[in-house]
């Protein structure tokens, strides 16, 4: 087993709750001793997020797993709470991937959707790139025509309504408002969702866009390897750099540049390696966020210090539209780390990096040589003692 | 044979390809005038208003400046004086022309029921609904700008210069589902160093007419062959953004395109 999978997959024991069958929203480390919270919704959300992961690391053999049997359990305990569209379209993706019995139910309600372009409307990028990745998944999965068809209409959806042509930047979401400002985190979703389309229906023009909007967004990467958070999609310039995620360092930046290396994009591989450096060190702040003591932890982000951060953010992005400058990084006495962690970076870890063998430096964590993994015991049984 | 020539937005229909094409097939032998009429459909101002917005302001108005032809007369053809418009041309040939809202409208296809042709070419750059596709005995042919079945969609001879693939004109018997329907030929398209976009985009014009006129032929002679696709076989592309149409025209500026025949061929 990989050592990072191996450690990440300890620390995700350690955010899981067995009776609740649910993975933490946030973890804290008060001097060793794991302190978790697994309030609604996002635990619902990260738990689904670590299926994913644990379903993949199952798959290359790091893990003994039954994600079927886990699945049933969530969906019995949870199932009526997942109604985010989002979130159903991951778990569709989890449930197609692994055959579940749940699959076909969760597509209905997934193409359902995608027949009402004005609920469509209302959602953002991340939710709709995960509705195209588990309909994608389904697809390919069941090969079944209705299943092509809700999954080609959703693409030709995003690729009409959700991709800014001009700059290849994507819309964050729909709204007047928020619509000149867009997120790593959706950019991320989106790009998975298109390799995986690309890759599935072996569609050669979701194939250039992904390839495109890849070679777009390695122009952003900071001197570092930092991803900048806020992006104005119509100038195509950095609004804001802050918070600077670890999951984006490590693991969410993978989604895109794994299978981007694997297209042959240039600079790909380059951006990986700056990447995962970050977290040991290599920024801005000269802080380690991948510790191994007391325990391997990974600290959530640097931010800047202080309160009301996304009306700052919003009000600083706008201003810096106004002038047409992009945003510079800040002094660091300005900025902190934000210590505690949540659960779907580990299984965004598992995800991204169980398939692989290359990058042995990150996978062997090479740059955290006092680390001593111990060998996990297995989280499923702990699953089925809640169920 | 009955032909209906359907295109659309008849004010701006001054292409020297479509002149050429109405020209052409007076000549021919075997076609009677009263038997060819000219269909619009996309008539209203808000048909205007769309496709302006459709191609925006700038690239509008390039299209304008190259419907007579890009950089200006190329052909002994666009030396002849004619008229400006399209149905003016048709007028003059004896060629009946009709107007619609929509070529989906009841009124049109009543129209094409009662003309009963055998074959529709379709010239209007516009879906041709189920409902028309079904009228001619033939089908409904159409020119698409790349090579099929790989390559569909939009803004194809864009993206075959992106993907550094030559351009070609495929002609087909439209489909419901976007060219997706039988192949009935295929010509590639040449491109020389210094040819800008609109260049090669007017050589597919020439391109897509000749090959109408040869279709009609192969029809008329009884030897036209089909050929089916599968949807597996190719890629439906959408219209670019300006991101992707600069590093075209670049790609074009610096002659960076591996498909250039040299001019002195005689290929063009």
């Amino acid at each position: 087993m990989l050592k990072l999978i191996q450690a990440s997959f300890s620390l995700l024991q350690k955010m899981y709750d067995p009776k609740r069958a649910l993975f933490s929203h946030t973890t804290d480390l008060n001097g060793g001793k794991p302190t978790s919270d697994f309030s609604y919704p996002l635990s619902l959300r990260y738990t689904i997020n670590v299926l994913a992961g644990l379903q993949r690391a199952q798959e290359h053999r790091h893990l003994r797993w039954d994600v079927d049997g886990v699945l049933d359990c969530f969906l019995r305990l949870h199932g009526q709470h997942v109604t985010n569209a989002g979130d159903k379209g991951l778990l569709l993706y989890v449930a197609a991937h692994g055959h579940s019995n749940h699959e076909h139910r969760l597509f209905a309600e997934v193409r359902d959707l995608v027949g009402q372009s004005g609920r469509l409307r209302e959602l953002n990028l991340q939710e709709v790139s995960w509705m195209l990745s588990g309909l994608t998944e389904y697809a390919a999965a069941s090969e079944k025509p209705e299943a092509v068809r809700a999954a080609e209409d959703l693409f030709r959806f995003i690729d009409r309504y959700f991709l800014n042509k001009d700059t290849m930047l994507p819309f964050h979401c729909l709204s007047l408002w928020r619509k000149p400002f867009t997120t790593f985190g959706g950019i991320v979703y989106f790009l998975k969702a298109l390799a995986e389309y690309a890759a599935a229906f072996n569609n050669a023009y979701a194939e250039v866009m992904f390839k495109e909007g890849v070679g777009k967004i390695l122009e952003f990467q900071g001197p570092q390897g930092e991803w900048p958070w806020f992006y104005n999609v119509f100038d195509s310039k950095v609004a804001d750099w802050y918070p600077i995620y670890s999951v984006h360092q490590d693991s969410m930046a993978m989604l895109f540049l794994l299978p981007a290396v694997d297209l042959g994009v240039g600079g790909a591989a380059q951006a990986i390696e700056k990447s995962y450096r970050w977290l040991f060190g290599n920024n801005q702040l000269g802080t380690p966020m991948m510790v191994a003591s007391p325990d391997f932890f990974i600290y959530r982000c640097i931010h800047r210090r202080g309160s009301l951060e996304r009306p700052k953010r919003f009000g600083r992005s706008l201003l810096l539209s106004a002038i047409r400058k992009p945003a510079r990084f800040a002094a660091n006495p300005q900025l902190e780390v934000v210590m505690h962690g949540r659960s779907y970076h580990p299984g965004w870890i598992l995800f991204s990096w169980s398939p692989r063998k290359d990058f042995t430096e990150f996978t062997d964590l090479r740059m955290l040589p006092e680390l001593n993994v111990s060998a996990p015991s297995q989280i499923c049984h702990a699953f089925e003692e809640s169920c | 044979m009955r032909i209906a020539i359907l295109s659309s937005l008849p004010w701006l229909d001054r292409h020297s390809y479509k002149k050429f094409l109405l020209v052409e097939l007076a000549k021919k032998p075997w076609v009677r005038r009263s038997d060819v009429v000219l269909v619009y459909g996309g008539t209203k101002l808000s048909d205007y208003i769309k496709q302006a917005r459709r191609f925006g302001i700038a690239d509008g108005l390039k299209k304008l400046r190259s419907l007579s032809g890009a950089n200006g007369s190329r052909s002994t053809f666009h030396q002849e004086k004619r008229p400006n418009r399209l149905t003016s041309l048709a007028a003059e040939l004896g060629i009946a022309s009709r107007f619609f809202d929509r070529l989906s409208a009841p009124e049109c296809l009543s129209f094409l029921q009662a003309f009963r042709p055998d074959v529709a070419c379709n010239l209007s750059g516009q879906y041709i609904p189920s409902r028309v596709l079904a009228i001619p005995r033939h089908g409904v042919f159409g020119a698409h700008y790349a090579l099929l079945p790989k390559l569909r969609g939009g803004d194809t001879v864009r993206w075959s210069i992106f993907l550094d693939r030559p351009v070609f004109v495929c002609h087909m018997a439209l489909a419901s589902e976007m060219d997706m329907g039988d192949i009935l030929r295929t010509e590639r398209v040449p491109a020389v160093r210094g040819d800008r976009l609109e260049d090669i985009y007017y050589r597919c014009q020439m391109t897509s007419a000749k090959g109408h006129l040869q279709l009609l032929e192969d029809l008329e002679a009884g030897r036209m062959t089909r050929t089916s696709q599968r949807k597996e076989q190719g890629s439906l592309f959408y219209r670019m953004g300006r991101y992707l149409k600069s590093r075209v025209d670049q790609a074009l500026r610096e002659n960076r395109y591996s498909h250039y025949v040299e001019a002195d061929s005689g290929i063009i």
